[in-house]
């Protein structure tokens, strides 16, 4: 059992690119045709954030991963180990999540790409996965979530905070406002 | 999709076997070597000159200028004279750069050449749309000149000497002529391009691919004519004269190959007006690129500026007048 | 629409891979987040726009006049004709592409449509059908047009019009990059008059209008509110300087009329931008005797006229220039804007002048002579504070904004449709220390729009605006990460509303600073007592102790 995980740990490592390839591949194919080759095409990050961002971010989490993995090998993690790990994992995904929060994307297609992970693997590993790895997606797949669940939650006090933010401070600051109530702020900027 | 691409290149495929099917099964020279030449020349000169006089009939009602560098402002900044030009010699080298060098798409390329994350020298192919449309534009302007030498009698210096450059690579008989082999290869590209870049076949629409194909089928029957079929060209000069100088006659012993070339170059010629060719005569009169921006300096007159309600001071004093007084505020009037 | 979808409808309906074909095939999707409210029929009334009514983008009948493709379609000949521009960009796109990945929205979106050279052809299309001789013809034959791309103004198109037009920001980026020079803003531009002429605006464009008709500036805030602001910001700086900067306003006679943004008036973190005007009048006006005034009449800079139609803008912008006639002043001095300046650039004088009541400018402190500005009278504050510290005429202590790391964000208006580059970097460079530029390809004229110009920086499309604004911020977060940026610099209002939301998004660490209140910081006042605050009551460097005690006290 050991020799086998070493080894399929030792797979994962060798096909490394290829993975994280077909990964990206499979994440930008949510945009459009179109888009996605423009996507994929421009490796300059200054022209083409969203693809060169979306890559950086599944090569750490990708790495992330593979190390977690490789030290589960050695030791069984104790539970403040996973926590840690749990929350880098998250902070590896922030970047391609919170760019897919913005994109009128729904909860699942937003973080759909992470569950392709596993065909993808297996597909090229050729073997069936081991089942920590396949925890660990899972793990991803849950990190992924709570970060799009996150960066939702930000958007919407942006959104509500920002009129306050921008010109009622200034008015407050000012003494010519009466202090507003959030209901207010919020109504106003709520008509439909 | 596909039908974007198909049907240009059947309707060019069908245009072609026209003219051929027509010459060499109907015998209707007179019709594909006189009538629709003229009439496509007719058509190219009177739909060029439309076009440009209706954008040129379109106002100009402000001078907005794209800017791509600095200002003239403070004596001692530098102005980028070129890119945001405040003279007329400004914009005429403006111009230049941009109809004969293509600059606007060369900037594309600028970000091309960078190292990448991993310190790997990376390029877009976004350069050879720049390289692919110089490389066509070009060549294609050499084949035209080519041509003249079956216009002019004699042939003027200037483009025999273009011949020998174009044929300086002497390999076979009839020496190979450069330009025709990079107008087939230019064309191909931005062929392959549009078919095969997602981004590019989305946006392209049929009319991008009919004057593609158009353009591929007269340079393949130009060359076949040169290379392998060897038209008589003392005929074919013999006969282009004759529709130069106003007294056509039909030459013996030139076949459909012929004349399908000639009819395609006719369908390019006469369709040139109505298409986005227009590009050749539009780019001249761009306003964001002929323009000085100079708007501060030198008042640029709106021909149908008229004059609108506006809400006037007085109007605005009226209102607040009482709170301007007790602000402390200015007035006008008093009361 | 979307609201009343069932949930597994609604995933359909979200899926970014519509089934490969022409971009005619797919309809508008108009998605929450990505839109802006309609117009309120007040604010559309007040200027007397047509078809004034409550109406919901979300809702399939959008209450259009009867006769509203014939409206349309004479609208559009009109403008064929006024507009040179207009007439030629529908004539010779031969779509090569090089503009499609140049629009941050298409970056940030990744929405194809979003791609300028298909925001065009959403027009492009109709324009074919109804206004060429082939689009004519091909009509007779079925099926031919669509392959020509041509088709018919349905309620459709006009929607999706509405909607993609409403999602450009008139930043001129894909301009630079086509071979032809074609311009989406001025697309965009008419394509939103169009759509005006059915009273299809968004509410953030038509309110801010409608009170700048009214009463002078888009927040739509009223005289003596406008003193008391200056008031208070004067109370602040006396409180950092102890030196009393108290403004003119409306004052018959003097030099130079200043007229700003409401957004530095009003909203932070424009309101600390405004103080650095006011110290530096004041310095002027203590040392050189400069007389400037304000106006509360002439109280906007900006002008979302501009955004809405050419008249519309023509009737904001004449106060400019009628109140500097009415006080009699030399020539009107502008302060950090973008479309405002893209405005009086490239229009003012032309719509409103000539400026013949006004003196051709010149620096009374230098000598200067602004011979770019000799017709339209109007000098922008980075050109005049440039001169000012080249000319060795501002005492300057650089080291009070030594804390801060800056790079700096070139406002497209001024950077595409101007051209201010130079100076604003020469003032920031002696202001401060350090400043580092974001990469090439995203400063000057490659500048990356912020994301929420041309009247987009409502709340209720903060997606569209987060997803626009991500160009501009990856580079400025390159910068953050690899020189330690603290601060970006921007001269533009609208600027100055957005980044800060923009950056705690993307880049929580990097605050928005504009160039004037670096400025205010350095100025040394006659006899100012010594600061120990920046203008935003922070500790100045090696201050912090000082404070500490102050506050003890």
């Amino acid at each position: 059992m050991n020799f086998s995980k070493a080894d399929f740990i030792e797979k994962l490592r060798k096909n490394r690119e290829k993975i994280i390839n077909q990964w990206f591949q499979a994440a930008i194919n949510t945009y459009p045709p179109e888009t996605a080759r423009i996507l994929d095409k421009s490796k300059n990050k200054f022209d083409n954030p969203v693809g060169c961002v979306t890559k950086q971010s599944l090569e750490d989490v990708w790495d992330k991963l593979f190390h977690t993995l490789g030290h589960e090998n050695r030791k069984n993690e104790n539970i403040e180990q996973k926590e840690i790990n749990q929350e880098k994992i998250e902070e590896a995904l922030d970047p391609v999540i919170r760019i897919r929060a913005v994109q009128s994307f729904s909860a699942s297609k937003a973080v759909e790409f992470v569950f392709e992970l596993k065909g993808i693997v297996k597909k090229i590993i050729g073997t069936s996965l081991n089942s920590s790895f396949e925890k660990k997606v899972d793990e991803i797949s849950l990190a992924a979530f709570n970060r799009f669940m996150k960066c939702r939650e930000n958007i919407f006090l942006l959104k509500a905070t920002e009129a306050k933010r921008r010109v009622h401070k200034a008015f407050e600051r000012a003494g010519l406002v009466k202090e507003l109530t959030e209901e207010q702020l919020l109504s106003s900027n709520n008509k439909t | 999709m596909n039908q974007k691409y198909m049907l240009p290149l059947i309707g060019v495929f069908l245009l072609f076997l026209l003219a051929y099917a027509g010459v060499e099964g109907a015998n209707m020279q007179w019709a594909f070597g006189i009538i629709f030449p003229y009439l496509a020349v007719i058509l190219f000169i009177g739909g060029f000159i439309y076009r440009v006089y209706g954008w040129a009939s379109s106002a100009v009602p402000f001078r907005i200028p794209t800017t791509c560098g600095q200002q003239k402002s403070l004596p001692w900044i530098k102005q980028n004279c070129i890119d945001n030009p405040d003279t007329a010699s400004g914009v005429f080298v403006r111009m230049v750069l941009e109809i004969f060098l293509f600059r606007s798409l060369f900037r594309n390329t600028k970000a091309g050449f960078a190292r990448d994350e991993t310190n790997r020298l990376s390029f877009s192919w976004e350069i050879f749309l720049w390289v692919g449309a110089l490389a066509f534009h070009y060549s294609f302007l050499v084949v035209l000149l080519r041509h003249l030498r079956f216009f002019l009698t004699p042939v003027p210096a200037c483009v025999r000497f273009l011949e020998y450059l174009d044929g300086i690579i002497q390999i076979g008989l009839p020496g190979i002529f450069l330009s025709g082999i990079v107008l087939i290869a230019a064309v191909l590209f931005l062929l392959a391009r549009r078919i095969f870049d997602g981004k590019v076949s989305y946006i392209s629409l049929a009319s991008d691919y009919f004057p593609l194909f158009l353009i591929i089928g007269i340079a393949a029957t130009g060359i076949s004519m040169r290379y392998f079929t060897k038209v008589d060209i003392v005929s074919v000069k013999e006969f282009i004269m004759s529709l130069v100088t106003f007294h056509p006659s039909i030459p013996e012993g030139v076949g459909g190959l012929f004349y399908a070339h000639l009819f395609m170059v006719s369908v390019l010629f006469a369709y040139l007006p109505i298409s986005k060719l227009m590009h050749i005569g539009g780019i001249f009169l761009s306003p964001t690129r002929n323009m000085a921006n100079n708007t501060r300096a030198k008042r640029h007159i709106n021909p149908w500026n008229y004059n609108v309600k506006t809400h006037t001071y007085e109007e605005y004093e009226n209102h607040f007048r009482d709170k301007m007084i007790e602000a402390g505020l200015p007035v006008d009037k008093k009361e | 629409m979307a609201d009343e979808l069932k949930p597994d409808e609604l995933l359909d309906k979200i899926d970014h891979t519509p089934a490969r074909g022409s971009w005619m095939d797919t309809s508008v999707q108009i998605r929450p987040g990505m839109y802006c409210y309609a117009a309120k029929a007040e604010s559309v009334e007040t200027l007397g726009l047509p078809n004034a009514r409550a109406w919901n983008p979300l809702e399939d009948d959008w209450k259009l006049p009867e006769n509203w493709q014939e409206i349309l379609h004479n609208g559009l000949k009109e403008r064929l004709e006024k507009f040179r521009t207009f007439k030629i960009f529908m004539d010779i796109c031969v779509r090569c592409g090089a503009c499609a990945d140049k629009c941050h929205f298409f970056l940030g979106t990744g929405d194809p449509k979003n791609m300028p050279v298909l925001r065009a052809e959403l027009l492009r299309s109709v324009y074919r059908n109804d206004f060429t001789h082939a689009g004519k013809i091909l009509q007779s034959i079925s099926g031919a047009s669509k392959i020509a791309g041509n088709r018919p103004l349905t309620l459709d198109v006009l929607k999706e019009w509405w909607y993609y037009f409403f999602q450009c920001t008139e930043c001129r980026r894909c301009s630079v990059f086509c071979p032809y020079g074609i311009d989406t803003a001025e697309i965009t531009i008419i394509g939103r008059e169009l759509l005006n002429l059915l009273g299809l605006n968004i509410d953030w464009i038509a309110t801010p209008v409608s009170n700048c008709y009214q009463t002078g500036n888009h927040l739509g805030i009223q005289p003596h509110a406008f003193k008391d602001m200056l008031d208070f910001f004067t109370e602040d700086i006396e409180e950092i300087t102890g030196v009393n900067v108290e403004p003119q306003f409306n004052k018959k006679g003097a030099d130079i009329l200043f007229i700003t943004p409401s957004g530095d008036v009003f909203a932070d973190p424009g309101t600390y931008t405004c103080q650095g005007y006011l110290i530096l009048f004041k310095y002027l006006k203590d040392k050189y005797d400069l007389d400037v005034t304000w106006s509360t009449y002439a109280s906007e800079g900006g002008n979302f006229g501009f955004f809405t139609s050419h008249e519309t803008m023509k009737r904001l912008n004449a106060k400019m220039f009628a109140e500097a006639k009415r006080l009699g002043v030399k020539w009107i001095l502008g302060g950090e804007c973008g479309h405002m300046w893209r405005v009086i650039h490239q229009y003012m004088d032309t719509m409103n002048g000539p400026a013949d009541f006004l003196e051709e400018p010149v620096n009374p402190i230098t000598g200067t002579k602004f011979e770019n500005a000799k017709s339209t009278k109007m000098v922008h504050i980075c050109e005049f504070t440039a001169d000012l510290i080249k000319h060795g005429k501002l005492e300057l202590d650089k080291s009070r904004n030594s804390n801060i790391s800056l790079t700096y964000h070139d406002s497209c208006n001024t950077a595409r449709g101007m051209g201010l580059l130079e100076e604003p970097r020469y003032i920031m460079n002696n202001v401060c220390d350090n400043f580092f530029e974001m990469p090439e390809n995203t400063i000057k004229e490659q500048t990356f729009c912020c994301g929420s110009g041309a009247g987009l920086n409502a709340g209720e499309n903060i997606e569209l605006r987060m997803a626009g604004g991500l160009p501009r911020a990856n580079a400025v977060k390159y910068v953050h990460e690899k020189f330690g940026v603290t601060h970006l610099c921007c001269i533009c209002a609208i600027d100055r509303a957005v980044f800060p939301t923009l950056m705690e998004y993307w880049v929580p660490e990097v605050d928005v600073i504009g160039i004037h209140e670096l400025v205010g910081n350095a100025l040394i006042l006659p006899g100012e007592q010594k600061r120990t605050t920046d203008l935003r009551m922070e500790p100045l460097p090696g201050m912090e102790e000082e404070e500490m005690e102050d506050e003890d006290e």
